[in-house]
């Protein structure tokens, strides 16, 4: 007994182990605090100065197809389709090239020097800045797609996704350079996924007489699948949150249409058009619209998380 | 023992019958397919390259950084102020980040790893990151540009109309409504705390 009570630590121990101060400690817990205030404080401000536009058009906002800061009429529709359609159509483009040199960057096709090479490549892509996309883009990608844009609504006109009035500013446009610009994250989330799928699996296959397709198709990309998931929700978020290039890019128009061909407008490239001008009312409808998008990128982002998470624990159980 | 294998067999199937051949042929062109895909994509990334360096690589001079852009229909000049107002606007925007980010970090990895306010950071630092830059934006504009608190407070609908004000305001109306101390602070005719 005594010898136990020589161990428990006594009221004096205790004060000066466990509740000595320690201003460094304060310091890091208040940075980490204010991380979290940022994110809240940013979503309260916005959704704060949303007010008088929420109460004055309630959910009609979502709905309604007309935007005319003139008529006092907002509604943001043709933006959500154009943010959607945009994003979607990107993300198709992008996928399958993004898997694609995941695969090419976790397999040894070639030796590793020249795959360091084509991954720092596709990195440097995630470095260069929205608005020398949006240069390049009016550069390269706008003739390009007024001259198959033209051939294509000649040819195809009578379907909805091609209908006439090809102009260079478009849907398509500001989604192949969207798919450019989340390329890389596409690939970088994808590459660890495949990477972190157990070897036995590989050996496993290749043992039972598999060739390096095969096991890549019915063994890696299955395992890697949720981490592929995820990449490709994230990349949706980043897509959706682009502003400089889309804006450049896509016209900016509040029609609503189905063709890929015509222009039409983004959320963020709302926001980025209307501020410098907006008073009034009008501010308060652009509040709105930037409260549908922080939340829209948030859910999207949370989920992207979520499911990463969630491949991380099926991977490490498979292990 | 065993052997850890690292690349897929050179050859996986004695080459028989048809459907073997197909296999490797199949193989074969995924492959090509595959390493294509890949090479395709540093195509951009050279385009864009190209279309910098070619337009502006000629007119790169030391006066592009130092002088400022030429009146219209002038010669030479340079974008000067630009430069300034970038690296002005970075050095204070990390001034203040890079503190608040280190220390942050420390308190995620050194003290309280498992705690449930370093798991909330982590996520949440994770999600800042993919907010929008206009978002940033239109939050500024929203906290430090405009006062955009209307004539017609929204916040009737909600009935808690204090919270709208800052801080100092807060401070002033609480104390007018239920302290002792009644000042001129207090607006005659004001709306009840509970609208």
């Amino acid at each position: 007994m005594p010898d136990t009570a020589a161990e428990t630590p006594t009221g004096d121990d205790f004060r000066k182990r466990r509740f000595r101060f320690d201003l460094f400690l304060v310091l890091t817990w208040l940075a980490s605090v204010a991380t979290v205030i940022a994110l809240v404080w940013i979503v309260w401000s916005i959704l704060q100065a949303a007010f008088p536009a929420m109460a004055a058009t309630g959910f009609s906002f979502f709905t309604n197809a007309v935007w005319n800061p003139n008529r006092n009429i907002y509604g943001i529709f043709p933006f959500l389709n154009g943010t959607a359609g945009s994003s979607g159509f990107a993300l198709l483009l992008a996928l399958p090239l993004g898997v694609a040199i995941a695969i090419f960057l976790s397999e040894d096709f070639l030796p590793s020097a020249i795959r360091q090479v084509v991954r720092f490549v596709v990195e440097l892509l995630a470095a260069i800045p929205s608005v020398v996309y949006g240069l390049w883009g009016i550069a390269v990608i706008i003739p390009m797609v007024q001259s198959w844009g033209g051939f294509l609504s000649q040819k195809f006109g009578f379907l909805p996704i091609f209908a006439p009035p090809a102009t260079g500013n478009s849907m398509l446009t500001a989604s192949l350079v969207l798919a450019l610009m989340v390329l890389p994250t596409i690939t970088a989330i994808s590459r660890t996924a495949l990477v972190a799928v157990p070897k036995t699996l590989r050996e496993g296959s290749y043992a039972v007489g598999a060739t390096r397709w095969e096991t890549i198709f019915k063994v890696l990309l299955p395992t890697a699948a949720p981490g592929i998931v995820a990449a490709t929700i994230l990349a949706f978020g980043r897509a959706m949150g682009e502003t400089m290039a889309v804006a450049m890019l896509i016209g900016n128009s509040p029609r609503l249409t189905w063709s890929l061909l015509s222009p039409a407008g983004t959320l963020a490239g709302l926001l980025a058009n209307q501020f410098g001008e907006a008073s009034g009312m009008q501010v308060s409808a652009l509040m709105y619209a930037a409260l549908t998008l922080v939340l829209l990128t948030l859910l999207v982002n949370i989920a992207g998380e979520l499911v990463l998470r969630h491949t991380q624990k099926t991977i490490a159980g498979i292990r | 023992m065993s052997v850890a294998i690292d690349s897929a067999p050179t050859s996986p199937i004695k080459a028989g019958s048809g459907w073997d051949r197909f296999r490797l042929a199949r193989n074969t062109f995924w492959t090509v397919l595959c390493v294509g895909c890949s090479f395709l994509t540093l195509v951009p990334l050279f385009s864009i390259v190209y279309l910098v360096v070619v337009n502006g690589l000629p007119l790169l001079s030391p006066n592009i950084f130092a002088q400022l852009p030429p009146a219209p229909g002038l010669e030479g000049g340079g974008f000067g102020n630009a430069v300034q107002g970038t690296v002005v606007m970075v050095g204070i925007g990390i001034l203040f980040a890079a503190p608040l980010g280190i220390l942050s970090a420390i308190y995620i990895c050194e003290y309280n790893r498992r705690s449930s306010l370093a798991g909330t950071v982590r996520f949440i630092a994770k999600l800042l990151t993919g907010v929008p830059s206009i978002i940033c934006g239109v939050f500024a504009f929203a906290r430090v540009i405009s006062r955009p608190l209307p004539a017609e407070s929204p916040w009737p609908y909600l009935r808690c109309r204090p919270f709208c004000l800052p801080p100092n305001k807060l401070f002033w109306e609480f104390r007018t409504r239920f302290g002792k101390l009644r000042t001129e602070w207090e607006r005659p005719g004001s709306r009840p705390f509970f609208a």
